[in-house]
């Protein structure tokens, strides 16, 4: 009984990491197109002074 | 590129960096808490963890034969006991016990019955068929006696004999005799600055080693606790300033 408690607790331990690599690896993946959107802006002419 | 980190770019760096190493440490010492309430020692994984670096895919040699006991036989050949399992010496070759590989082995003991080991993984018994687990429990060390029984030392046993290897019984009056020992003549625990260290690392110091769990228990929470809601934030944080810098391209285009 205990065994499979331990068991269980163990397989969602993994799956709380797994969660965490997989949010980190989005929020760098938002970061990047945050980056790029930004790139996108500043590389536009800026037709306030003209 | 300009880089400017401040004390709150350093917080987040490091965390986010580390975050993963953090999440493994907090998550199992929650389970090293209860390792021995869930048996975690009882579960062999040992084909599943070649792939990480620290284990390998195989053992290296000489890597766990440290010697912790051994035994002269009839036939000139040694019994050795080391940290990484049982050997047969012969003629200066070793020959490996393939039912202790791995395991730690402790004291070996020559009985009329047979030979007796006592290992990390139980008490073993040599017969005509082979080796076989006598005694599944922690075992410290193993005792050939002048009537011709054997007596180990097992963890939360005690001390316990057998005339045969198969009927174990717990040596009468050694428990109650120590149990019964007065404050008086029990001499204190040494403490060192390196036992202290430990001891507060590990929680003994405040609520000794029978309740050291909770201490254990509440910092591993905590890391865990604050791993995971430093990376939501994070995350939400990164989703937000993405969708921010989307809208305003967006605002900007429909302007345009």
């Amino acid at each position: 009984m205990l065994k499979t408690l331990g068991i269980t607790l163990s397989l969602l331990a993994l799956l709380a990491l797994v969660a965490a690599i997989a949010m980190l690896c989005h929020g760098f993946v938002a970061r990047a197109q945050m980056k790029r959107y930004k790139a996108r802006r500043s590389d536009k002419p800026d037709n306030s002074t003209a | 590129m300009q880089l400017n980190l401040k004390a709150r770019d350093w917080h987040n760096w490091i965390s986010v960096i580390l975050l993963i190493p953090m999440l493994i440490v907090g998550l199992s010492t929650l389970f090293l808490a209860h390792k021995k309430e869930l048996g975690l020692d009882k579960l062999d994984l040992t084909p599943y963890v070649g792939w990480l670096p620290g284990y390998g895919a195989a053992p290296a040699p000489g890597g766990h034969t440290e010697t912790r006991t051994a035994l002269p036989l009839a036939d000139g050949a040694h019994l050795i006991g080391t940290q990484g399992g049982l050997f047969r010496v012969a003629d200066g070759r070793a020959e490996a016990i393939r039912e202790l590989g791995g395991v730690n082995v402790r004291d070996i003991a020559a009985a009329p019955f047979g030979i007796v080991v006592a290992a990390k993984n139980g008490v073993w018994l040599e017969t005509r068929q082979g080796w076989r687990k006598a005694l599944d429990s922690d075992a410290w060390n193993a005792n050939a006696m002048p009537d011709g029984s054997v007596v180990v030392a097992v963890k939360e046993g005690g001390l316990l004999a057998s005339r045969d290897g198969e009927a174990w019984e717990a040596l009468p009056g050694i428990r109650p005799a120590l149990a019964a020992l007065s404050s008086g003549e029990l001499v204190r625990e040494r403490v060192t600055l390196g036992k202290l260290m430990i001891d507060l690392h590990t929680g003994k110091a405040f609520f000794g080693k029978s309740l050291e769990w909770i201490w254990i228990y509440l910092l591993g929470a905590v890391w865990v606790f604050l791993g995971f809601t430093g990376l939501w934030l994070w995350w939400k944080s990164q989703i937000k300033r993405r969708d921010a810098a989307r809208g305003k391209v967006a605002a900007e285009a429909a302007r345009a």
